[in-house]
């Protein structure tokens, strides 16, 4: 049997004619949410009360907090991220920092800064790597220190959560600076809904060019540097657009590791922190949703978007690499490990919404967007694509693409204005096109490695190199 | 974000309003402009939903400077005629008669007059208030406030109130009544701030019915606006809602008094401590040491340690090393071998607040059986060592 050259150049458009509706159709469906995620955000805004929010801080009555920050080989930023953490605007929480093992200095820093003893503390009875000392400041400071056997964050929050004795716990990554006030902000849905919310979220901004001054950011900046200022865009659309809308349908399947506030007895109940998967953030909230749900129970999974968690993020191409790879491989697990939840009619909104958007747009998203390239490119090259099916392939993958990081930095400066200068706007809006060009591409190819990596069972972290806030600030 | 019903439906309405008229608008372009003028059906589409999209950033950027710059603008505008305005305030406050004045200003910059009022108003009291309220009957920035109550916008129905609370009531009508009932929270949270701040006979009960009736959050803020009237509020009202013994508004009442730390003549305390509901019954023993000892606190709280909820016990636990409860020991040395956590070191530090007898008792335990309560007796102990201080307050 032979086939004709007419039915091969035929399948060949009939493919790019589907890659073309998918890239439309992800397009579209990222716009809903961010439509939806600026009218659901000036709606919360407008409720937004300063006046309230300060008599609150006032009130014994606010919850416990206890801040877990693991920490693995984080010498450069420990002191100051604790020193930070310890001087924030909540009357009632601690801190517990937990070593993970760490081979650099640490647990010597944390010990000579904070001037601590080894204490008598009692652990829970989540299981985790040993622990070899619990330590307490001398000084008048509510700061835990866990110091343990190398076991991963998940194992590192995990040994928090025994030592944890407030009903909430806040995960804080060590490498992160928050604002004063944020966590009143993310404790607040815990107070206007008690008993039902779950787990809370703040925004992460990206710390790179801004001025840090003691553990605090003075100046707010975008950085200069292309690869950080690429980032900034990319996680203005993640939190602005995606997760406000998700959280808005009571479908947010992903609190940042970054800065998460959890109802303690839920994260015990639920099993803790996941130790077999890298992305075990996202996976305890699916797990949540789950249990919730199937138990037929009133839960609620906010994300809320003042309280600001400023983060470094990469500024070399190999660490960037190494960081998607483990977000995609985590988001692969995450939703493999709970597949029975898709479509599932006990699952609600997650089952229905939001678990399938992240198949097919997070997961099997960069695979289809790669083979588009390759075959339009490939087409081109042979002959069989037309250029006008090439066109259009551009505009839907690369301009609409353009649109949307456009539409991201617009509605930040329609809501939130945390870049007060015009500079950063017209920066972040020349960065909206330019991440379009290269940038995307090398993510989706990356992230389809990590796919891959993902269903192969590839398992570590990857080391993050850090160069310290401050001079972040003074390269950036 | 939690937002109510109605805040949830209007933000999905809009959405899909917005989306409609964006499709329409794309459909529009395409088939009126663009596909008479490209041969490509397809492409023609595209480039639509592209240059719609275009337009509606273009828009969104145009609007937030003008936007920007409005506020720029009117700032600056204030600051230059603002001076001026307070000097005329001021002396009509003082009794000088510059109705006419202020009434020739407020055309040209109506905004600004209303801004300046509003600050004397929350400044002056007496006879200046009641000059200057007056004035705002007259410049009609009264009625205007009052329509501004009916907007569906809650920003400016808060402000409404927030103005109209600073009037004798007489002023402000029926609006301030309609606010407390308001259907949103939001607003009748803001409505009995504003209240407080500007307290008339009668509403104090009226605030603080919507302490115990309404949401954590406003407890814990009108709570803290109500601080001042604590004895006043302990007279009656209180009393009144805690031998009502409704479960929710009891343990609403209690908050309200953990809250205040103040200590208070509220006998009534005690006979919650039998309450059937148990979470009355936890936060009754927290707001113990608040209240005026009486003979029968002892074996209450003896009584408690035995309770059946193990919240209970743990608070229990804490009230008895607090009033230093010599005879709770074999109680105190069983919920230390409880199998929740909280308990077992909440009953340590107990013991080792009690003192030598207590102490004793911790450091046998360090030996015992049970983990849990070896660990939370070593821990006491550590701490008991380190913090010296504590015991001896105890």
């Amino acid at each position: 049997m032979t086939i004709s050259p007419l039915f091969l150049h035929r399948l060949y458009e009939a493919f790019e004619w589907s890659m073309i509706f998918y890239v439309s159709a992800s397009n579209a469906v990222y716009f809903f949410l961010m439509v939806l995620g600026f009218f659901a955000l000036r709606s919360h805004r407008a409720r937004q009360n300063a006046e309230a929010r300060a008599v609150l801080l006032n009130s014994p009555l606010l919850p416990e907090v206890s801040i877990i920050m693991p920490a693995h080989n984080e010498a450069l930023t420990i002191a100051q991220s604790v020193r930070s953490m310890l001087d924030l605007h909540y009357p009632h929480y601690d801190v517990i920092v937990v070593n993970d093992g760490s081979k650099d200095d640490t647990m010597k820093i944390l010990i000579d800064e904070f001037h601590l003893c080894k204490s008598t503390r009692r652990i829970g009875n989540a299981v985790t790597q040993p622990i070899r000392g619990v330590y307490r400041s001398r000084d008048p400071i509510r700061l835990t220190v866990v110091d343990k056997e190398n076991g991963g964050k998940a194992d590192a929050l995990n040994a928090g959560l025994n030592v944890a004795r407030s009903p909430l716990v806040a995960a804080v990554d060590s490498d992160s600076l928050l604002e004063e006030d944020a966590l009143l902000h993310v404790v607040e849905p815990f107070v206007e809904n008690p008993g039902r919310v779950l787990a809370t979220g703040g925004i992460i901004r990206v710390v790179n060019g801004c001025t840090v001054e003691r553990g605090r950011v003075t100046r707010i900046a975008t950085p200069s540097r292309v690869l950080p200022l690429f980032q900034t865009i990319e996680y203005l659309r993640a939190f602005l657009g995606g997760r406000v809308a998700f959280s808005f349908l009571n479908s947010l399947l992903l609190i940042s590791g970054a800065f998460g506030v959890f109802d303690r007895e839920a994260v015990l109940e639920a099993g803790g922190f996941a130790t077999s998967t890298v992305g075990e953030d996202m996976e305890l909230v699916v797990r949540m949703h789950r249990l919730s749900r199937t138990k037929k129970l009133p839960y609620l999974i906010v994300f809320v978007p003042e309280p600001v968690c400023w983060t470094e993020v990469p500024e070399s191409w190999k660490v960037l690499h190494r960081q998607r790879n483990r977000w995609q491989r985590g988001t692969v697990e995450s939703l493999m490990a709970h597949d029975r939840m898709l479509f599932n009619p006990r699952c609600g909104g997650p089952g229905w919404f939001a678990l399938p958007y992240f198949v097919v747009f997070e997961m099997l998203g960069p695979a289809i967007e790669m083979a588009g390239y390759v075959f339009t490119v490939a087409g081109i090259i042979l002959g069989v694509v037309s250029m006008k099916i090439a066109l259009l392939f551009f505009i839907v993958s690369v301009l609409f693409g353009v649109l949307l990081s456009m539409s991201a930095v617009v509605l930040e400066e329609f809501t939130m204005r945390r870049y007060p200068s015009v500079f950063d706007l017209l920066r972040l809006l020349a960065a909206a096109v330019l991440e379009n060009f290269g940038y995307r591409q090398l993510l989706t190819f990356w992230r389809l490695q990590g796919v891959f990596d993902g269903l192969r069972g590839k398992r570590g972290w990857g080391a993050m190199e850090r160069r310290g806030f401050e001079q972040n600030a003074q390269t950036a | 974000m939690t937002l109510e019903r109605a805040d949830r439906l209007a933000v999905l309405s809009k959405t899909v309003a917005f989306g409609m008229a964006y499709i329409l608008a794309i459909v529009s372009l395409h088939r009126f402009y663009l596909l008479p003028r490209v041969s490509s059906r397809e492409l023609s589409l595209a480039m639509s939903v592209a240059c719609v999209q275009c337009v509606t950033i273009a828009t969104l950027l145009v609007f937030s400077f003008c936007k920007k710059m409005a506020r720029q603008f009117r700032e600056s505008r204030a600051t230059r005629v603002s001076p001026a305005i307070r000097e005329f305030l001021g002396r009509h406050a003082a009794g000088a008669d510059h109705f006419n004045d202020i009434r020739d200003v407020r055309v040209a910059y109506p905004r600004e007059v209303e801004q300046c009022l509003v600050e004397f108003l929350r400044m002056v009291r007496g006879e200046g208030r009641a000059r200057l309220a007056q004035l705002a009957v007259d410049l009609l920035f009264v009625r205007q406030w009052q329509r501004q109550f009916r907007s569906r916008n809650l920003a400016r129905r808060e402000k409404a109130v927030a103005n109209l609370a600073l009037l004798p009531r007489e002023f402000a009508g029926t609006v301030l009544q309609q606010a407390m009932t308001d259907p949103d929270e939001s607003v009748r949270l803001h409505t009995a701030r504003h209240m407080v701040s500007n307290l008339q006979p009668g509403e104090l009960p009226q605030v603080f019915h919507l302490v115990v009736n309404g949401s954590l959050v406003a407890r814990m803020v009108l709570a803290e606006d109500l601080r001042p009237y604590a004895l006043e509020l302990a007279q009656q009202a209180i009393p009144a809602v805690l031998q009502g013994g409704e479960p929710r508004s009891t343990r609403a009442a209690l908050d309200v008094l953990r809250a205040w730390g103040k200590f208070l003549p509220l006998p009534q305390i005690y006979p919650l401590l039998r309450h059937p509901d148990a979470g009355v019954r936890a936060a009754a023993l927290l707001v113990l040491p608040l209240v005026p000892r009486l003979p029968e606190l002892e074996p209450e709280v003896l009584r408690s340690l035995n309770d059946p909820v193990e919240a209970v016990r743990t608070m229990a636990v804490r009230i008895a090393a607090k009033f230093g409860i010599s005879n709770a020991l074999p109680q105190l040395v069983r919920c230390l071998h409880a199998r929740d956590a909280t308990t077992a070191a909440a009953a340590a530090d107990a013991l080792a607040r009690l003192g030598p007898d207590g102490c004793r008792i911790l450091e046998q335990e360090t030996i015992s059986g049970s983990a849990l309560a070896a660990s939370a007796a070593l821990e006491a102990l550590q701490r008991l060592q380190t913090a010296p201080a504590e015991t001896v307050a105890v």
